[in-house]
This record gives structure tokens, C-alpha cells and sequence, in this order.
């Protein structure tokens, strides 16, 4: 066989000859004949297992394999799954468990699921975990993957032909419901999500999916140092490279200062960012960009740019930032949309700093006072989808296909960066493989689509994994020093907490990340005497950024743990002492009025609080008050080196930005009675579109599966703010409720009419009546009477929400760890979620939010870390290195619980549910490691080293 | 540029093949295919792979008490044949991804030896034979010094004659699929009443694989003595590099811990086994 050869094999039963050169990868050679669903999300590192497919029967990985072993083999991928194009019983299982979330590798997840169930008749849990060994699911945390293949298993018995797709479609209700709420057919029920079948059927979905033939490729050339200056930069030798198309500089982009954060206007970050600078300020900044025919001809470009670079001392650290005379991370002028107490002569990003009542008094009088530093490390988001985008010319119109959590933020940015008015950026939110806060920034967009514009191109441009780690955004390190005070018989009187944060080179979220961290912690307890300050500092990192939590877990670890401190100082009961000194129902939130983004904030009134429910419940769960001596907690006799310890934190987050952000919808009434709902809602995966589309049903008492959801366009749907700060279901969801609302007044005005009888006679009821006292008619009826030649025109209702009330999710988290005093291992037994969000709209879905997560938070508490040399180069670019954790990593022991409250401000009572969940394990796990071992990690991630070290044992 | 994949159907046509200059040896071509993904990694020129799938290399057998693994046999098949040995099978599933396992060959492992390989310190510990075409057997610490000086050729087998003897290995790593930091692996032939034959293998996963001469002197023919005994021997004679995720102190600490910790499980078992035939 010779270089460039014909392949034959067998793709999905059918033999194929195609012409590829032997060395071609397999993964790029399958989609290049029209699969879509084999995806690349590592690079060939053989750790997500986007890859996946049956090589005679057996589960490999595509992306490392080349074509050339494909020669005379079976290839299968998910299409072979669904013969006829039906789902398969497994795909079909898939949704109903609700595992389908950002779903990039959701047709790998199928194809191993159909492995396991041809191998295995009745598989265990430890078969499950052997099964789904080789797939990374950051979304879904795989706790209900255990749920899906017990489905599976089920529906394939029930099918007398395996090949028969099970369960049902969308539209068909499946199963689960959460309690409590008024009676609904559709919100509080399982239905499969709306955009379920083509994610699981691995379609078209994703950016990289919309990549026209003959289009070009965008690669950057980044900074080998994390300071430097560009002396001379020489692009002759690339340029001269064919097939190249542009190369973009510091001399050639366009002389903008901007910031990326995509978050409300005026941001509350800096604009201190150009598209390219002469001044390089991490390892990874941008140096140069190179648009290609070919990724050949774009990688041979890159290494023929010649760059002279000053290597300048990095800063590298809070401490070195905050230094008299240390170096200025940017020396230049910077621009602040908002006054957020800035100083860049001295690194200082922003500032700010609040109190109620009297704290320093409040030391005084305290009979116990602890006085503590937590730390905590940069995590990444690290989602199956790198960052990627698409953009082409329409006519002189401006096309980017983006995964993106804001697309009108994006279209905003990329038109003031570029110099064109709005009306000629079209952002298309395609399917969003993974967000969590990553893809709330700008990283990558402006530059393509500034290519696009100068050149006429189309232009892909997707992150390698090593890029995701060098060149965006991360959780912000924390330094926070707490000082609490308590009266002997557990009463909190007083806290001070001082925040530093590394923001990295850029300053994007630089305030709001360290602001959230108090505003989501420090109104957890009834404290009179409150006092914060904070600070965020540029460093010569990597920039830190939006990640789901958003400061909130950074606070929660050191605010919970502290009360943990100060509980164990008192002699009291870690469960016992949060119990008395929680927030409660009705509480006045005097300190939010100190806690504005960059504005003013006002006092909050807590409306529902589920705390105290789901803080008993947790505590039975966990048999919290039957502890027996020895059996656990530390200085108690114990069996071999394996001592057991528990833990719990309590935490919180918001819905939204109430008084800040905006969400706007439409719902409109088609000619045969269905609905099209359209959103600026981004659905990250999470089941955003699910959310309107039950709204929207519900609310006209139409039947699910005539809704149709198109979101995220910035052309076709009205303004939303985005997807972040948990205002999906909040926001989104009541533009949504408030635009079906409005819709359902119209429908009845013409049913009045129709009918003869007054509105306030008339009620809508399913499916898809409207009902009085001469008879029902249909809301096709209606839709033909509005639409006909006497009619008013179409139907649509449409609103726009905003809010200054405070939809308050609250969450109890309680593990057990066993920790090994000799070895240092650590692992966590049982971890228990008790979330009170509310009315619950997805059920299933609602589940994957909490367990994804968890894990995600289990991840950066115990074994997540980015390592960086001392010239500041990041050296952890794989996700095995980085320590991304996988099944095997999921507690044996894990649950999920929704404790019910209506809330009031929420669509049918919804408050926001996943980024809360991110906030508890690191607190928890690191109580529960002192209950067992006595001692106290004060800092992320808690390794077997650290705790050894603590021991004493070397 | 891979240029060619060549299928040899013999394995004397396969060894001469791997003796040209340009090519190199694909077994399940995970190492080898990532390799060809960072180009830079590799000899510039047109690239011809011999593929050993026409060549029976894919079995796992027991020979007159030996245990016999084809170069081509993947980690899977390996784990799923039966009778494996324990502390092969845990260093086959020490890879945790089984769809890695189901690509990863005993052969490419040795080939590319990954610092951070399991299997390698277990096979030293039970004093495999690495079969190469053309050569005589060769240890596994001699084949690794072998490795560095050059091509060493065609691997067909790895063999290991008294692989049921007591063995265990331990492995330091934060997670399943990162890369580890420390691995130890034990064995004897016998515990009781002495030691014999015992083999202490140290690897810190940054290039030192190494048999720990001096501890299994001290041990060799003694009682097996208490744990920190052990570990004060393991750590004198064991000096890792530190990496990412564990400094030396650390692993030096571990090495002892784990050393200790194996060879008492051995002999306990041992110990069982005895009893339990008495």
C-alpha cells in the first residue's frame, strides 16, 4: 500500500473503498466521509473517548488509530445503532436517564453501553464502571449512566427484535416526577429533552459540523514565555508558504482595546486586551495568527514566523504581583467601563470592600475566635468541546457559528473590535459541547472573524486540548484569609473574610468572580458583624476567568471550613453549630447591599429556603447522629491505617442577576396549532430549550411535542443575556412563562370571538383547546382565524423579564471520606446532595446537573491541578495530566436529592440548579479529611502528600 | 508520513523488515500513532510500518509452567485470558480505559516503554524474558539497557518461567487515568520460613526502573522482618525523581510503605495458604 491508496472496509455493514493515504488519522478520515459523530476532544491523547468506535466489535479509539489499520476491518459507529433511523433502545434509555447533557460524546457513550450489553447479560456496577472506563463526561458526572444501562438492559428483553427502538419520544412523558409544585403535565415530569434525538443520534449539531468544504483554517502562534516583549516579529518566510492566506500581528489587527468577558454592559472588566500586543503576558498569550487552505500549510507557516522576543521577569504570584516595584503585567493605559478600584501600577485588577454592624467590636466580645488562610489552585473547565468557531461572509454580512454561552455579548464585542455596525454580525449558537464558565469569553472569535472580514474567507478555528489549557480561561486562584468569631454556646457573631485572586494576565471578571465569592457564601449564616474586602491581582498567568461557581466554591471552601474550625474549637458538632447560625426564611440580607457588581447592591430578602430540610434529611441519610465512638472521627480507636471521617457544608448561589440582566422571548402560534418558541436563551447542553418548551406548553396546554425551540440566534431570536450566573431557567424560563402568557391572552381574545362568549369564559386546556361555555376550539382554529383574510395576523406573544427579586437555590452537601494514614489515600464513600431549587422542570436532567458537578468539584478538591514551571509554563496540557477525573473516580455512594419549595419569583417556582452544586464538595470532603485524620487541609487539592506531610510521616 | 503499512506474513520477513532503516513496528499503534500526530517527534522521510497482524503474535498462554505473552496480545486479552497471573493482571489493568486496553499490546508496551508502565516493574519482579527475533532472551532490566543503546529489533514474546510465584505491585497515581508517580512491585519464591528469591522492583515513573539490589541482599534468606525495617531498606537503596504530582520525599516515604506493605500481604497469604493445606 503506498501513501496515498484506496481503503476498503466495512462501515456500519456496508463495505466501502474510499481513497485516503495511509497515514490519514481515522477519526478525520470517518468524518471526512460524512460521520459526524466520531469526534476529536483530546487530540489523539486516548482520555475523552470522543473517538470511540467498534473495530470488529470492540471498542478503540478512532483518533488513534490510522487509516491504513482499517484496511479489510469492520467499522462501526453510533449510526449502526439505529438501523432505519430509529433510536435504539440504548440511545433511547440514554435520554430517558438523562445523560444526554453537552453530549459530544453522548453516540460514543451508545456504542459503549452496546458493548457492554452484548458482552455482559446482567451487568454489575463494576461492569458499568469497566465499560465506561475510556469516556470523559464532565457534564453528566455518569451517575445516572448506571440508570440508562439498567434501561437498556430492560427494553432490549422487552423487544423481541433487538434492532426495535424502546422507550419513547419526545413528546411522551418518561417517568420520573419531582414532587411537590402545582399539578402540571409537563414541567416537573420527564420528558426527553427537545434536542435529544439528534445529539444521541450523534448528528450535525456542533460548529465543527457546519464547516463547508474548500474553507480555510485559522492556527495561532503563542507565546513560548509568560513575559515578554516582541522586538521584531517576521512573517516573510510564512507568508511565502502556499495555501497561506493571511497572517495576522500586533501590526496588522485592528487597534482596539477590549476586554473578553462577556457579561452585562458597561462590564464590570477591564479593556485591557488588543487582539494582538507588541507585550506578551502569559505562556499561551497570542503572538500571531495564520489563516490557511490546509492545516499543513498553516502549521508550516507558523514555524517559519520569525519572532524576536525581550524575555521579560514574569510575575507569578499574588505575593510578586502585590511587591513594591514589581514588573507591570500592563504598563499600558487601561480602559474601565466601570469604576471597579483599579490600580494597574501596581497590578491591582480591582478592588473592593463592605461591612455590617460592627465586626472589630464583635472580636472583642467573642469567646472563640479562629483566625485561618485558605488557598486555593487554578481548575479548569476543561469541556469536551474545545473552544471553535466558524465564520463566512453573507453578502457583506458577518456569519459566526459559535459555541458560545452569550451570543449576544459575542456579537456585541466582535462588532466593536472589528468597527462594524451590529447589524452585519449574525451569531449562530450552534449545540455547545461543554461551557461551565469557559465559554463566556471571547478567546477566539474576534480573530476569525476579523480574518473573515478582510479576507472574504470562511474560516474554522478550534482549540487543541493543549490550548484549552494554555490559552483559556481558568477558576481564579484564591487566597482568603477568614477570622470568625463565636460566643461559647455556638452563636457566630462576627466574621471578617479578606479576598485575593489571581486574575492572570487579563482581567476579565476580575471583581465579579472575587465579589461572588462573598456574596454566595457570607449570606449563608445569620452573622451581625460582617466585614469583606477584596482583591484581584494581574499576574503573568494564564487569565483566570468565568467557571461554573464562579467564586462561590473558592468562598464556600474557606467560609465552611473556618465554621467547621471554629465548631471544633467551641467542642461543638460541625451539623449542630451550622444548624443554629444558617440563613433562614424571610432573613434580610443587609450585606448584598455591600455586594453590587461594580454598581450599587441592594438588600435582599431570602424568600424560600429549603435549608433547614434539607440539612435534617441529609443528616438522617447519613446516620449523622448515630455515630459510635471508634467507628470514626479522629483521636478515636481505629482498625488497620483506614480512618473514616464526615463532613457537610451548606451553600448557595443566585438565579440570574436580578436588577442587572434581561432575557426576552417569543411564542407563537402556528397555522396547525403548534408553537415555536423563540429564545435568546444559550442552552449549554443543560436543557435550557427542554425548559422553554415545557413553559411554552404547559402555559397554552398544548401538547410538547407540537413545541418547537430555536434559541440562541442573534438574527432569528430576541436579546438574551446569556447563559451564566444560573439565569438559564430563571431569566430565559420566565421571558419564556411571560411570552406564553401574553400568547395565551391573544388566543383567547380570538377564541372570544370565535365562540361568541367573553374571554374571562374561556380557559385553555389540553391539548390544545380552548374551552366555553358554546364549545371548544382548537388552537388551530384559532391560528387559522387570526391568519385568514379577516384575521389580525399571526399570533405571538412576547415579553422580555427582568427582576429585582432573588431566587435563592440553597443545597446541604454531606460526605464520608476514608482516609489512609499510612499511604495517604483518600477516597470519598458516600457524598449526598440535598438541593432545595425550587420547582423542579427536568427532573432527570436537573439530577445530571447536581452529579456532573459534584464530580467536577470532587475533581478540584482532590485531584484536578494545573502545575506551571518557574518561568511560569503551564506543564499539566493533557486532561490525564491535569488529572480530570473519570468513572472510576465517582463515589460508590452518591445522591442526588431535591428538597421541594415554590419558590415565588421562578417559573412554575424554578430556581437555578447546577452551578450551586459545584460549591460544597471542597469544604465538606476537607471537614470530613479532619474528622478522620485530625488534621486540617487548608488548601486545594487535598492530596495523600499534603496530609502525610501534616501527619508528620516525612 | 507514514507511508506504507507493510503486512509481513512470516516472522523472519517481519524481523528483516524492522531491521531497515524507516520503519517501525505497529502493534495496536496507540504510542506509535500519537507519535505520528506530533510530528516533530519523528524522523523526517517517508515512515513504513510493519504490522504483526498476519504473525499469530496475539497469545497468552501457560508452556511448561511458563507464562507466554504475544507481543500482539492486547492488555484486554490478556486480562480476559484465564489462569494470568495476579500482578500481571493488575498491570494490565492499571491502564484503567478498557478501550485503551483493547488497543494497547504487550509488545508496543515494551517497545515504547512509558515511564509510567505498570507491567514493566511486574515482569522485572518475576524475572521475564523479553524474546526479540534474532537474539537470545534477555532480562528486563537488560533489554531496557538495551533499548537506550539502539533498535534492539523485533519483540515477539515476553515469558516469564515461574510467573505464579508470589507477586503484587502497588502504584502511586491521583487518578485512575493520570500518570503515575511511583510503582512498586514484589515477589519470592518463598516466604517461609525465609525469603527466597525475593525482588523488589522500583520504578519513579521518570526513568529509573530499578531492582533493589541491596534491599533483597539484606532480605534474601532472612525472616521477613518487620515493616519499617523493610522500608528503612526500600528507601536507603531508592532515590526518585520527583514529577508533577509527588516530590521525592514523597515517593521515597511511599516506596517504603508500599515495599512493606506488599511483601507482608505475600507472606500473610502464603501463610493461609499453608494453613489452609495443613
Amino acid at each position: 500500500m503506498s501513501g496515498s491508496a484506496r481503503l476498503t472496509f466495512t462501515l456500519n455493514g456496508t463495505k466501502r473503498t474510499v481513497p485516503a493515504a495511509t497515514g490519514e488519522n481515522l477519526q478525520s478520515l470517518l468524518q471526512r466521509m460524512g460521520i459526524p459523530s466520531v469526534r476529536d476532544a483530546d487530540g489523539g491523547e486516548g482520555f475523552a473517548g470522543s473517538d470511540t468506535i467498534l473495530l470488529d466489535g470492540k471498542p478503540v479509539l478512532a483518533g488513534l488509530m490510522i487509516a491504513g489499520q482499517a484496511e479489510g476491518r469492520s467499522i462501526q459507529t453510533v449510526e449502526s445503532l439505529m438501523p432505519g433511523g430509529r433510536l435504539s433502545a440504548i440511545q433511547a434509555a440514554m435520554l430517558d436517564a438523562g445523560v444526554v447533557q453537552s453530549a459530544y460524546n453522548s453516540p460514543a457513550a451508545a456504542l459503549l453501553i452496546a458493548d457492554l450489553l452484548r458482552r455482559v447479560e446482567n451487568p454489575t456496577e463494576d461492569d458499568v464502571r469497566d465499560a465506561l472506563s475510556g469516556l470523559f463526561s464532565r457534564a453528566t458526572g455518569y451517575r445516572q449512566f448506571f440508570h440508562a444501562v439498567r434501561l437498556a438492559r430492560e427494553q432490549l428483553r422487552a423487544n423481541d427484535d433487538a434492532g426495535e427502538a424502546g422507550g419513547k419520544a419526545f413528546g411522551e412523558a418518561t417517568g420520573a416526577e419531582a414532587g411537590g409544585g402545582p399539578v402540571t403535565r409537563f414541567v416537573g415530569r420527564d420528558w426527553r429533552r427537545v434536542d435529544g434525538v439528534k445529539l444521541v443520534a450523534g448528528m450535525k449539531a456542533f460548529v465543527e459540523d457546519r464547516v463547508e468544504p474548500g474553507s480555510c483554517v485559522l492556527r495561532m502562534l503563542r507565546s513560548p514565555h509568560a513575559h515578554a516583549l516582541i522586538r521584531a516579529i517576521d512573517t516573510t518566510a510564512a507568508e511565502a508558504v502556499p495555501g497561506v492566506v493571511l497572517i495576522i500581528t500586533h501590526r496588522t489587527c485592528p487597534d482596539v482595546r477590549y476586554g473578553s468577558a462577556g457579561q452585562g454592559d458597561p462590564e464590570p472588566s477591564p479593556y485591557d486586551r488588543r487582539m494582538f500586543d507588541t507585550l506578551l503576558r502569559h505562556h499561551g498569550d497570542r503572538v500571531a495568527a495564520v489563516v490557511a487552505e490546509t492545516a499543513d500549510a498553516a502549521e508550516t507557516a507558523l514555524a517559519l514566523i520569525d519572532v524576536d522576543y525581550e524575555v521579560r521577569d514574569p510575575v507569578l504570584g499574588i505575593d510578586e504581583a502585590m511587591a513594591n516595584g514589581a514588573p507591570r503585567v500592563h504598563p499600558e493605559p487601561v480602559e474601565f467601563p466601570l469604576a471597579i478600584g483599579a490600580d494597574t501600577r501596581r497590578n491591582l485588577a480591582a478592588s473592593a470592600a463592605g461591612s455590617v454592624g460592627d465586626p472589630d467590636r464583635a472580636f472583642l466580645d467573642a469567646d472563640v475566635i479562629v483566625e485561618r488562610t485558605y488557598t486555593t489552585s487554578r481548575v479548569q473547565c476543561t469541556p469536551l468541546e474545545p473552544h471553535v468557531v466558524y465564520t463566512r461572509m453573507d453578502g457583506d454580512r458577518l456569519v459566526v457559528h459559535a459555541s458560545t454561552q452569550v451570543p449576544w455579548h459575542l456579537r456585541r464585542i466582535v462588532a466593536r473590535v472589528l468597527g462594524i455596525g451590529e447589524n452585519r454580525v449574525h451569531v449562530i449558537k450552534e449545540r455547545v459541547g461543554g461551557g461551565y464558565g469557559a465559554k463566556q469569553d471571547i478567546l477566539l472569535e474576534e480573530v476569525c472573524a476579523f480574518a473573515t472580514l478582510v479576507t472574504g474567507r470562511s474560516i474554522f478555528h478550534k482549540y487543541t486540548r493543549e490550548e484549552e489549557f494554555v490559552a483559556a480561561t481558568v477558576r481564579h486562584p484564591f487566597r482568603v484569609k477568614v477570622k470568625m468569631g463565636a460566643l461559647r454556646d455556638g452563636t457566630l457573631t462576627t466574621i471578617r473574610m479578606s479576598v485575593d485572586t489571581d486574575t492572570g494576565a487579563y482581567g476579565n471578571h476580575c471583581l465579579t468572580v472575587a465579589m461572588n465569592a462573598c456574596s454566595k457564601s457570607l449570606p449563608l449564616f445569620r452573622c451581625p458583624n460582617v466585614a469583606f474586602e477584596v482583591s484581584a491581582w494581574y499576574t503573568n498567568h494564564v487569565p483566570s476567568g468565568a467557571y461554573q461557581g464562579y467564586g462561590a466554591p473558592q468562598g464556600a471552601f474557606a467560609l465552611q471550613l473556618a465554621a467547621a474550625e471554629v465548631a471544633a474549637a467551641l467542642g461543638m458538632d460541625q451539623l449542630a453549630f451550622l444548624e443554629k447560625n444558617r440563613v433562614r426564611e424571610g432573613d434580610v440580607l443587609e450585606i448584598m447591599r455591600s455586594l453590587g457588581e461594580g454598581r450599587e447592591g441592594a438588600v435582599v430578602k431570602v424568600g424560600t429556603c429549603g435549608l433547614g430540610e434539607a440539612l435534617a434529611r441529609g443528616a438522617r441519610m447519613m446516620g449523622w447522629d448515630e455515630r459510635t465512638p471508634g467507628a470514626h472521627g479522629h483521636g478515636e480507636p481505629r482498625r488497620g491505617d483506614v480512618r473514616v471521617g464526615r463532613g457537610v457544608a451548606i451553600i448557595q448561589q443566585g438565579s440570574g442577576l436580578p436588577g442587572l440582566d434581561q432575557a426576552c422571548a417569543s411564542v407563537t402560534l402556528l397555522a396547525d396549532g403548534g408553537l415555536l418558541v423563540r429564545s435568546g436563551g444559550a442552552d449549554l447542553g443543560t436543557g435550557l430549550d427542554t425548559v422553554l418548551a415545557k413553559v411554552a406548553a404547559e402555559t397554552l396546554r398544548c401538547p410538547l411535542e407540537r413545541v418547537a425551540v430555536i434559541s440562541g440566534d442573534t438574527d432569528t431570536t430576541p436579546f438574551d443575556k446569556g447563559a451564566y450566573a444560573s439565569s438559564g431557567t430563571f431569566f430565559s424560563g420566565n421571558a419564556a412563562l411571560k411570552a406564553a402568557e401574553h400568547l395565551a391572552v391573544q388566543v383567547l381574545d380570538v377564541a372570544a370571538g370565535a365562540l361568541g362568549e367573553p374571554r374571562d369564559s374561556l380557559s385553555l386546556e389540553y391539548p390544545g383547546r380552548v374551552v366555553g361555555k358554546h364549545g371548544p376550539v382548537t388552537l388551530a382554529e384559532v391560528a387559522h382565524r387570526a391568519q385568514a383574510g379577516e384575521g389580525a395576523g399571526e399570533l405571538t406573544g412576547r415579553a422580555s423579564f427582568t427582576s429585582n427579586d432573588h431566587a435563592i437555590p440553597y443545597a446541604a452537601h454531606f460526605c464520608e471520606v476514608a482516609v489512609n494514614v499510612r499511604t495517604g489515600a483518600i477516597e470519598v464513600r458516600r457524598y449526598k446532595a440535598l438541593h432545595d431549587s425550587g420547582g423542579i422542570i427536568n427532573p432527570a436532567l436537573a439530577l445530571g446537573q447536581v452529579y456532573g458537578a459534584v464530580l467536577k468539584s470532587i475533581g478540584h478538591t482532590l485531584y484536578e491541578e494545573m502545575v506551571f514551571d518557574r518561568a511560569g509554563r503551564c506543564l499539566t496540557t493533557t486532561l490525564g495530566d491535569y488529572g480530570a477525573p473519570s468513572i472510576q473516580e465517582l463515589p460508590r455512594d452518591m445522591e442526588a436529592v431535591f428538597i421541594p419549595t415554590d419558590d415565588p419569583y421562578g417559573p412554575f417556582g424554578g430556581k437555578s440548579i447546577a452551578e450551586i452544586s459545584v460549591n460544597g464538595a471542597a469544604p465538606a470532603i476537607a471537614a470530613a479529611v479532619h474528622d478522620a485524620t485530625g488534621v486540617w487541609v487548608r488548601d486545594w487539592p487535598i492530596t495523600g502528600e499534603k496530609i502525610l506531610r501534616l501527619l508528620g510521616r516525612f | 508520513m507514514v507511508a506504507e503499512i507493510l503486512r509481513p506474513k512470516t516472522l523472519g520477513e517481519a524481523a528483516q523488515l524492522v531491521s531497515i532503516p524507516g520503519t517501525a513496528v505497529l502493534g495496536g499503534g496507540t504510542w506509535l500513532n500519537a507519535t505520528v500526530a506530533a510530528r516533530p517527534a519523528l524522523p523526517p522521510g517517508p515512515l513504513a510500518l510493519v504490522s504483526l497482524e498476519n504473525l499469530g503474535l496475539d497469545f497468552v498462554e501457560w508452556r511448561n509452567a511458563a507464562l507466554r505473552l504475544g507481543a500482539a496480545a492486547t492488555f484486554q486479552q490478556v486480562l480476559d485470558a484465564p489462569g494470568v497471573t495476579e500482578a500481571v493482571r493488575d498491570a494490565m489493568a492499571a491502564v484503567a480505559s478498557r478501550t485503551l486496553r483493547n488497543m494497547i499490546t504487550v509488545g508496543g508496551e515494551l517497545g515504547h516503554c512509558p515511564p509510567d508502565s505498570v507491567l514493566i516493574p511486574v515482569l522485572a519482579a518475576l524475572d521475564a524474558r523479553v524474546h526479540v527475533a534474532g537474539r537470545r532472551p534477555l532480562g528486563i532490566v537488560e533489554y531496557r539497557a538495551a533499548r537506550t543503546a539502539g533498535p534492539v529489533g523485533l519483540i515477539v514474546e515476553v515469558s516469564a518461567s515461574d510467573a505464579d510465584r508470589p507477586c503484587a505491585v502497588s502504584s502511586l497515581a491521583r487518578t485512575s487515568h493520570g500518570r503515575r508517580s511511583l510503582v512498586i512491585a514484589v515477589s519470592a519464591a518463598r516466604f517461609l520460613p525465609k525469603l527466597t528469591h525475593v525482588r523488589i522492583v522500583a520504578s519513579d515513573c521518570r526513568g529509573q526502573v530499578l531492582r533493589l539490589a541491596d534491599a533483597e541482599d539484606a532480605l534474601e534468606g532472612s525472616r521477613l522482618p518487620a515493616k519499617d525495617r523493610i522500608e528503612s531498606l526500600v528507601r536507603a537503596a531508592f532515590w526518585p525523581t520527583s514529577d508533577l504530582h509527588a516530590s521525592t520525599e514523597y515517593k521515597r516515604y511511599l516506596a517504603g510503605v508500599y515495599a512493606a506493605d506488599l511483601l507482608h500481604g505475600l507472606a500473610a497469604r502464603e501463610a493461609s495458604a499453608r494453613e489452609a493445606a495443613s
